[in-house]
C-alpha cells in the first residue's frame, strides 16, 4: 500500500526530527514524520505514583533492552563497555533526558587545527550560534549570562535554584579557585510559552509530569503539528527506497496495524539519532547502495562517539535535601574543559552536579554494602540517606573507526527487522582523561565537605549520548553527509542527529544537534528553489 | 503459602528491618510487606519455601531479636539465596511505605504535584569566576 508523495518526510519525531518539523512548517511544504512510538502522557510518569522511584529501575530505564517496549528496539551492546539508551516516542530521548543543555565551545568545531586530532567540523561555532539562541527560545533554557567558559549568551529564563546541596558543591569549587557556573537547562524555570514552571519535582529523568521539561512533545511539536506537520505514530520505518534516479523516493515502515505502507517523498530527512540512523542506512541496502545508503564512503556506522561517564558521589555528615530539584540540573564545571598540554590527554571534560536519591533508591544503593539487615539498619541508614551529592564526569570522545554500528546477523525488532550491534572499546586517551577527572572529582567533593568518596568509572548505562555515525565533511570519501547534512551520494536525503558530530565535544549535545537542525532547515528554506540543482 | 510459614515471614521482615529503638520507623513486618514480598519473589518461590522450613526447624518464633538475627547469619551458608532474594524487596517496598517515609521526616506522597521549594542559592563564589576573565579558547 502506498500513501500519496509529500514534500517532505522525516523519520523520527526527537529532538532534531521536532526542531526541523516546526522550522520548515512556515514553507507550507506538506510534512509527515513517521514515529515508531507514540504520544506520552504525563499522567502516567512516574512522579504521579507513589512507587515513583522503583519506576525509573523498569517501564521507565535508561535501557531500551530493559524496558522492552513495542516501541522499542531491542540494541546488542554485549561488546560495548558503555550500553545504550534511548527512548521511542513522540519527543525520543528527550522524554527521560535530564534537560542539561550546554553547548560546544567554539573550540570543539576546530579539534584538528588546535590539538591536532580528530577532524574539524565543516562549519564553526558562529555559524550555529543563531540557531543556538532560536532553539533557547524555543526549548526554553533556563541558566545565568556571563559564564566566561562561553562566548556571551543569553538563557530565557532564571537559573535553577542551586538548594542546599548546589550551594555545598559550590563552595568546593570556590575552596578549589575552580570554575563553577549554574547549568544551562532546558527547564521552564517560569512559565514559558504554554509551559508551567518546574516545581522542583526531582526525577525528571523518567518524564515531567509538571511539564516544566523542555521535551520535545511539549515544545516544538505542538507548535509543528497546529501549523500543519502530520506526526504519524507507532509507524516503524523498514527502510528508505530508492527510485531509478538514485534518489530516494520514500520510506516503508509497518504502521499500527501492522501494515506494511510506503509514504513516499520528495526529501526524505533521517532523525533517529546515531545508533537508529546508521541502523536504517545499513537496512537500506539496495542494488545502487550495496553497501548501505548513502554509504559510498564507507563511514556509515563507523566513528560510534559515547561521551565516557563517570559517577563520582561523596558523603556528607549533614542533610542535603538532594531529593528536591532537578536531578541533573544545578551546576557545571569546565575547569578542565580545553586542552591543557601538561596533561596526559588531548581535550577535556565537564563536571555536572547531580542531585541526591530518594529515599528508595538510597536504600537500594544502600544495599551494596553501606546498608545492612538486622540491628543497626536504622543507624547505617541515616548515615546516607539525604546526605549523598555528586557529579557525573562527561569526557570528549575522539573519533576512532572502530568504535561502531553495523547489523546484527540475529538479533531483530519486533517488526523483524535487523537491530544494531555496538562495537566500542575506550581510548587510552579516554582512560587517561577519566583517571584524572575521577580525582579532580574526589577532590572538589572533599572541598565541599564529604567525608568519604566513591567512583564508578566508566559508568556502564551511560550511552545516552550517540554520535559521530554519519559524519558531515567537505569530502565525500571521508565523510557522510556535507556541510549542510545533506548525503554526498544522495542530494534528496538529510541527517540531523547526532550522527553527523565530527567530533563530540565534552559536553551534552541535545542542544547541539537542535541548533544542527534548525540550520540544516535553514538552508534547505533558503535554497528551496535551486535544492536539487 | 500456609498460615505458619505467612506468620513466620512476617517475623523474618521484622527482623531484616527491626523497629528501630526510638519508634521513629516500624518494623518492615509489621507495616504488613509480606504480601508484597511474597508477590515480588514468586519466582523464587522454592528458595523461600526452603529458607522458611529452615528457619523453622531452627525455632525462630521462639527466638528474640538477637537469637533470630543469629539463626538468620546461621543459615547464610545453607540458605545462601534466601537472604538475598528478600532483601530487595523488603527494600523497595519498605522505603516507599508512607509510615517509613514519615519516619524520615518526609510527606508521604508522589512528587508531583505539589513539588518542593527550593532555595536559588548563594552565587556569590561566581565573583571570583568571573574575575578569572575568559576560559574559552578562540577558535
Amino acid at each position: 500500500m502506498s500513501d500519496e508523495t509529500v514534500d517532505v518526510l522525516i523519520i523520527g519525531a526527537g529532538a532534531a526530527g521536532a526542531a526541523i518539523a516546526w522550522s520548515l512548517a512556515e514553507t507550507r511544504m506538506r510534512i509527515v514524520c513517521l514515529e515508531q512510538g507514540g504520544w506520552m502522557n504525563p499522567a502516567d510518569y512516574p512522579s504521579n505514583r507513589d512507587d515513583w522511584e522503583m519506576q525509573g529501575l523498569g517501564p521507565f530505564g535508561f535501557s531500551p533492552n530493559g524496558r522492552g517496549r513495542r516501541e522499542d528496539y531491542p540494541v546488542n551492546d554485549d561488546d560495548s563497555p558503555i550500553k545504550i539508551s534511548n527512548f521511542n516516542a513522540v519527543g525520543g530521548s528527550t522524554i527521560l533526558y535530564a534537560a542539561h543543555f550546554p553547548r560546544l565551545h567554539p573550540s570543539d568545531f576546530r579539534v584538528r587545527s588546535l590539538d591536532g586530532v580528530a577532524d574539524d567540523w565543516p562549519i564553526d561555532y558562529a555559524t550555529l550560534e543563531p540557531f543556538y539562541d532560536l532553539n533557547a527560545e524555543m526549548m526554553g533554557v533556563a541558566g545565568l549570562e556571563g559564564d566566561p567558559a562561553y562566548p556571551p549568551k543569553k538563557p530565557t529564563l532564571p537559573h535553577v535554584p542551586l538548594g542546599k546541596l548546589g550551594e555545598t558543591l559550590a563552595g568546593g569549587f570556590d575552596a578549589l579557585g575552580w570554575h563553577w557556573w549554574p547549568s544551562d537547562s532546558a527547564i521552564a524555570t517560569a512559565e514559558h510559552a504554554g509551559r508551567a514552571p518546574c516545581i522542583n519535582l526531582g526525577p525528571c529523568v523518567t518524564g515531567c509530569a509538571q511539564g516544566a521539561k523542555g521535551s520535545t512533545d511539549v515544545t516544538y511539536w505542538p507548535v509543528a503539528v497546529r501549523a500543519g506537520v502530520e506526526v504519524r505514530t507507532h509507524c516503524r520505518v523498514r527502510e528508505i527506497s530508492v527510485g531509478p534516479d538514485g534518489l530516494v523516493d520514500g520510506a516503508i515502515y509497518i504502521d499500527a496495524e501492522g501494515n506494511e505502507r510506503k509514504q513516499r517523498a520528495e526529501i526524505v530527512i533521517v532523525a533517529c539519532n546515531g545508533v537508529g540512523t546508521p541502523r536504517l542506512l545499513l537496512n537500506s541496502a539496495s542494488a545502487q547502495f550495496p553497501d548501505g545508503l548513502a554509504n559510498r564512503s564507507g563511514l556509515v556506522g563507523k566513528n560510534l562517539m559515547f561521551h565516557p561517564y563517570a559517577l563520582v558521589t561523596g558523603w556528607f555528615p549533614e542533610r542535603l535535601e538532594g531529593y528536591k530539584g532537578p536531578m541533573g540540573c544545578s551546576l557545571i564545571c569546565q575547569e578542565f574543559y580545553e586542552t591543557d598540554p601538561a596533561r596526559d590527554f588531548l581535550r577535556g571534560y565537564s563536571f555536572e552536579m547531580l542531585r541526591g536519591q530518594g529515599p528508595l533508591q538510597t536504600a537500594l544503593q544502600g544495599l551494596g554494602g553501606k546498608v545492612g539487615w538486622g540491628p543497626g539498619h536504622h543507624e547505617a541508614y541515616d548515615r546516607i540517606w539525604d546526605k549523598s551529592a555528586g557529579m557525573v564526569i562527561i569526557c570528549e570522545d575522539l573519533p576512532e573507526q572502530h568504535n561502531q554500528v553495523s547489523l546484527d546477523p540475529e538479533l531483530t525488532d519486533a517488526d523483524g527487522i535487523p537491530a544494531p550491534k555496538i562495537d566500542y572499546c575506550l581510548s587510552e586517551n579516554s582512560e587517561r582523561m577519566l583517571e584524572h577527572a575521577v580525582a579532580r572529582g574526589r577532590e572538589v567533593l572533599v572541598a565541599s565537605g564529604a567525608q568519604e568518596t566513591e567512583a564508578i568509572s566508566p559508568l556502564p548505562p551511560a550511552g545516552w549520548h550517540l554520535m559521530g555515525t554519519a559524519r558531515m565533511g567537505t569530502d565525500p570519501a571521508a565523510s557522510v553527509v556535507d556541510a549542510n547534512c545533506r548525503s554526498h551520494d544522495v542530494k534528496n536525503l538529510f541527517i540531523v542527529d547526532g550522527s553527523v558530530f565530527v567530533t563530540s565535544g565534552g559536553v551534552n549535545p541535545t542542544n547541539t544537534i537542535q541548533a544542527l537542525a534548525l540550520y540544516v532547515a535553514d538552508h534547505i528554506k533558503q535554497n528551496l528553489t535551486n535544492l536539487f540543482d | 503459602m500456609r498460615e505458619a510459614d505467612s506468620e513466620l515471614l512476617v517475623e523474618i521482615l521484622d527482623t531484616l528491618i527491626p523497629p528501630s529503638e526510638d519508634g521513629r520507623m516500624p518494623g518492615a513486618g509489621e507495616i504488613g510487606l509480606a504480601a508484597a514480598v511474597r508477590e515480588q519473589t514468586q519466582a523464587s518461590a522454592d528458595v523461600i519455601a526452603a529458607g522458611l522450613a529452615a528457619a523453622e526447624a531452627g525455632g525462630f518464633s521462639s527466638l528474640d531479636l538477637a537469637g533470630r538475627v543469629a539463626l538468620l547469619r546461621e543459615l547464610e551458608p545453607s540458605q545462601p539465596a534466601f537472604i538475598a532474594t528478600l532483601l530487595f524487596p523488603t527494600f523497595s517496598e519498605y522505603y516507599r511505605h508512607p509510615q517509613v517515609l514519615v519516619g524520615l521526616g518526609l510527606e508521604p506522597r508522589p512528587p508531583h504535584p505539589k513539588g518542593h521549594e527550593l532555595e536559588a542559592g548563594n552565587l556569590e563564589g561566581l565573583a571570583r569566576v568571573r574575575a578569572r576573565g575568559k576560559l574559552y579558547r578562540d577558535a
